[in-house]
């Protein structure tokens, strides 16, 4: 039988990663994405190769880090249900609340600023829905990761 | 974000002299390690059900646990 301090050791190792995974989930998916605006075409020309470069940097860890997330949702799933309680406490369950209100925020204001924006500046709704989901994906997750890391 | 303003807390002194540990004590009352130290420090407010716990975990009552300032 694991005593305390070895079942809490594996929860904050668990926990731990996830978090390092979340972050580096979010800033991949920003790398995988931002690369693809129509409106950075100046900037990042495709025939330099600098956006292959930035998409496969994105890419391929954001793939890494899905594979690996499952991979800790799976050993979460197989621990014992004192274990999968701590995982997913009250202040796991705080910090999802306030990361997604951070999203949720961040993304209406991405939408007021495109609004307001594409007065001005000549961006495709393309760029302006990708812009959204984006912020709607990269805010939640790093602002979770951040807020995870805050009260370690 | 909750502040020691809002609630003041005896926990860490209580835990201590029950001679338990924060990790100890998170798995009296299955949470994180984190939530207990969160709690100590005065950023994560418990609910009702938790505070009720940690008490029992104690030894105490929730009105010895946490007062208001």
């Amino acid at each position: 039988m694991t005593s305390s301090l070895d079942q809490f050791s594996a929860i904050d190792k668990l926990s731990d990663n996830r978090r390092r995974m979340l972050l580096i989930l979010g800033i991949s998916y920003l790398f995988w994405q931002v690369p693809q605006l129509h409106a950075l075409e100046p900037l990042i020309n495709s025939r330099t190769g600098l956006q292959g470069l930035l998409w496969a940097c994105g890419f391929i860890p954001f793939c890494v880090s899905v594979i690996w997330l499952v991979r800790i949702q799976s050993q979460m799933k197989a621990a014992s249900a004192d274990t999968q309680a701590a995982l997913d406490d009250e202040l796991v369950k705080s910090n999802k609340i306030k990361a997604t209100n951070f999203g949720y925020i961040s993304v209406f204001l991405m939408a007021v600023v495109m609004m307001i924006g594409t007065d001005f500046i000549n961006v495709s709704a393309g760029d302006v829905a990708r812009l959204c989901v984006i912020v709607g994906v990269v805010v939640p997750v790093i602002s979770f990761s951040i807020l995870e890391r805050m009260h370690g | 974000m909750v502040n020691h303003a809002e609630l003041h807390n005896h926990l860490k002194a209580l835990r201590k002299k029950a001679g338990l540990t924060q990790a100890e004590l998170a798995s009296q009352v299955k949470v994180s390690r984190k939530t207990i130290n969160t709690v100590e420090n005065g950023v994560f407010i418990p609910s009702t059900v938790l505070s009720l716990k940690l008490a029992k975990a104690l030894g105490t009552t929730v009105e010895t646990l946490f007062k208001l300032p």
